[in-house]
């Protein structure tokens, strides 16, 4: 079953990384993702007339996620339908949460390298200081970043079989993300109700747990933020599990799987 | 027992039209037909675009929940039992798209085994099994974007024999095809259907339904016209209707003719 | 049929066939919002000129480009796929005129991703908005739509030339709201990517229309004369582009997917 599931992987990743050479590889996903990265950092910059910008760097690597786990996990679905292969994988006895896992696997080893090549490039940017970094506890943060961004991802896949607005709803949450994430500026500088709406965002904790990864040690409020990440990645997972039945029947009922 | 088995299907489609206040519009695409089909058979549903086929084969392969009535496939209901069905039957449509573009013949065949779980070297052995049945051996490692129609459309047809399955569902899989790629494919349906798998396929090419439906039922307007074996279709054809040319030999497309365009005097 | 109705008519249907696409919808409606709160949540402890300058301005300015730019790049695409683009490529029509008239009617539409950047802005900030000289920012918005424009005319011909029209559309995003200073002044960038900012005409018609807010960021003339320098530099680029797309698009064959 592992062997069938990496099976998969590989070429769920050929696909994805087929039409591309190196060059390109190269200008769209590690181009975007710092350039994305250097934009938000350079505006941090000119506001804060460059106090300490490790913050920044540490919060929009952590962001980077949103582009494999929301775009390319959320939009598994969308882009089966475009190409017309999504009745044949709707109609075969594969748990369809599986199929988007399949996808997802290039997604996030992918999106852990960009991170990795974002956040060292940026830091030599912005000169981070390495040798403060705590990297046991920050690779634990990058874990369950991923963790639970992948669970929103698989969250939002299944939505594709019921609507044809997927780049509506893909591309809002990417953004809300990075809003919610606190990578760009504090939460508490929103309203009350959107500082709760965070809480159920992925990323809000890891970023924070992140930026105590700098210099700090394995403290409780560390532990806390991780634990609470990983927690709201499995209510993700299950709330994916759960709709993955209901909406596919809601689909075949409605006929909303290619006709709209 | 029937493999397939439908009675007074009818499906509907709820339909939004305008740009702002979605006007709701509902299109009854199948209007309660019944036919059934038997262990071996190759069956024949005709009619013209619209007529509710591919809504019919949707239904038939567990897509699509039917509105009302009876669609079973091998004894179970393709709603709400998909999973004693989605293993043991499978699918062919018409058409350049359904394929990984990216990869290879042999990577998509592998892929879509996978969705099938089978084991490794079951699939492996399936896979070259069939990459020689549709005469792509040698071609297995080129990528599909670059295959012609008829070479992408052979690429579906072994899709679609991944399982091995029992019953298999065609929409127009010959539509694009030059005559040689479509006798070919012809050619690949008698043989799978030698072995036992029963076919129900839908067509245009009238020629093709004569020569490989042992019954045919031709629908319109999403309701059944007729349903009977190709030559007993034929001979319902009023001589009048015939054209002088072709009295000797009344083709099939002849009698489809008639039947399309005066439903109510055939 | 006359030029003028050849771009009437590309202009009406590509403002059709856009606003039905949901992506648009974001574009034009939600996208602006939250890059708003983005940038206004970024810029909340800044100078009042600045909140103008790169919150109202900038958000503005930035959605503007990306519905200019996304829309253009991606019609390429669409049409590509849906097998039209070798259909209009060899009409008798003018395929430029064609273009154009995309362009023009996103433009229109883009105006409103604009508008309502703004309007966002002070909505939900409440920040006076001060603005030193009003018909120098008219004119300024102007050009500046003129220039997006000529750049997207550019770009559109560029991607005409590949088949990957989505990986490439994606790559300008962001790095032209970086290097063109849409939402922090270019001189926060080291001075060797300031010289490559120079060559693009967006960056003055920004520096442009902030001038026309502050008056005291940068001079006129210093703005005006490189915008309309950058900007013929760009239309002639774009002509000679055309001639040389018409021919190699037939040689590399990746006018449709087959």
């Amino acid at each position: 079953m592992m062997q069938r599931f990496f099976s998969q992987a590989w070429l769920n990743a050929k696909v994805h990384q087929g039409g591309l050479n190196l060059t390109e590889f190269l200008a769209y996903r590690v181009g975007i993702s710092i350039s994305t990265l250097l934009l938000y950092v350079l505006i941090a910059q000119y506001t804060t007339e460059g106090v300490d910008l490790t913050a920044w760097v540490v919060g929009n690597a952590f962001a980077l996620c949103v582009y494999e786990c929301i775009f390319n996990i959320g939009g598994t679905f969308n882009a089966e339908r475009f190409n017309g292969r999504l009745r044949a994988i709707m109609v075969s006895p594969t748990s369809k949460l599986t199929v988007i896992m399949y996808n997802g696997i290039s997604s996030i080893v992918v999106g852990f390298l960009t991170i990795s090549a974002a956040f060292i490039i940026g830091g030599l940017i912005f000169g981070v200081q390495f040798s403060d970094i705590n990297f046991g506890m920050f690779v634990l943060a990058i874990l369950a970043a991923a963790f639970t961004c992948v669970g929103l991802g698989l969250f939002l896949a299944v939505f594709a079989l019921i609507t044809d607005s997927m780049y509506l709803v893909l591309n809002t949450l990417a953004m809300l993300l990075i809003i919610f994430s606190g990578a760009n500026f504090p939460v508490s500088q929103l309203p009350v109700f959107a500082q709760y709406i965070a809480n159920i965002f992925p990323l809000y904790r890891s970023v924070a747990a992140a930026n105590l990864s700098m210099g700090g040690n394995f403290s409780a409020e560390f532990q806390q933020l991780l634990l609470g990440e990983i927690a709201l990645g499995l209510a993700y997972y299950l709330a994916a599990f759960v709709l993955i039945k209901v909406i596919e029947r809601i689909a075949i009922r409605k006929a909303t799987l290619e006709m709209f | 027992m029937s493999v397939i088995e439908v009675k007074d299907l009818v499906r509907d489609y709820v339909i939004g039209e305008g740009l702002f206040n979605k006007k709701k519009k509902v299109v009854h695409a199948v209007k309660g037909i019944s036919f059934s089909v038997e262990k071996g058979e190759i069956f024949g549903l005709l009619g013209q675009n619209g007529a509710g086929k591919t809504t019919t084969i949707k239904m038939l392969i567990t897509m699509l929940a039917p509105t009302s009535g009876i669609c079973k496939v091998l004894g179970y209901d393709t709603f709400g039992q998909e999973k004693m069905i989605r293993n043991r039957i499978n699918f062919v449509f018409g058409g350049e798209y359904g394929l990984y573009r990216r990869l290879s013949a042999r990577d998509n065949l592998k892929y879509f085994a996978n969705l099938y779980k089978m084991p490794r070297k079951e699939r492996d052995e399936r896979v070259e099994e069939l990459l020689a049945l549709v005469g792509l051996t040698d071609r297995a490692d080129t990528r599909v974007e670059t295959f012609s129609k008829g070479m992408t459309q052979r690429v579906q047809i072994a899709r679609g024999l991944i399982n091995s399955p029992e019953v298999l569902f065609m929409d127009e899989p010959t539509i694009g095809l030059d005559p040689l790629g479509a006798e070919m494919l012809r050619e690949t349906i008698l043989e799978v259907n030698s072995k036992g798998t029963t076919v129900l396929l839908t067509t245009h090419n009238m020629y093709e339904a004569d020569e490989l439906c042992g019954r045919i039922a031709i629908i319109k307007e999403g309701e059944l016209l007729a349903l009977d074996t190709p030559a007993a279709i034929k001979g319902r054809l009023t001589p009048r209707k015939a054209k002088p040319a072709v009295q000797e030999e009344i083709t099939l497309e002849d009698a489809y003719i008639q039947l399309v365009k005066g439903g109510d005097d055939a | 049929m006359k030029s003028s109705s050849v771009l009437l008519t590309s202009m009406l249907v590509q403002m059709k066939q856009t606003f039905s696409r949901n992506m648009f919808k974001f574009t034009l409606f939600v996208g602006p919002f939250l890059t708003t709160i983005i940038l206004g949540e970024m810029y909340r402890h800044s100078t009042a000129d600045n909140f103008v300058a790169y919150v109202v301005l900038g958000s503005g300015l930035w959605s503007l480009w990306n519905c200019i730019a996304f829309s253009s790049a991606g019609d390429i695409h669409r049409e590509r796929y849906s097998n039209t683009l070798s259909i209009i490529f060899s009409a008798p029509a003018d395929f430029r005129l064609i273009l154009l008239g995309k362009i023009f009617g996103n433009t229109v539409l883009s105006m409103g991703s604009f508008f309502l950047s703004i309007f966002y802005a002070t909505l939900l900030y409440r920040h006076p908005i001060i603005v030193n000289n009003w018909p120098l920012l008219i004119a300024a918005l102007a050009l500046a739509i003129v220039a997006f424009i000529i750049m997207s005319i550019f770009i559109a011909y560029l991607l005409t030339l590949s088949r990957k029209t989505t990986i490439y559309m994606n790559c300008l995003e962001i790095p032209f709201a970086l290097i063109c200073g849409f939402v922090f002044p270019i001189e926060n960038l080291p001075q060797g990517v300031q010289y490559f900012s120079w060559i693009f005409p967006p960056t003055w018609a920004v520096r442009l229309l902030r001038y026309s807010v502050t008056e005291t960021a940068y001079g006129f003339w210093e703005n005006f004369i490189p915008l309309v320098i950058t900007m013929a530099v760009f239309a002639v680029l774009a002509a000679w582009l055309y001639r040389i797309i018409f021919r190699q698009s037939k040689i590399l064959g990746t006018l449709d997917m087959a």
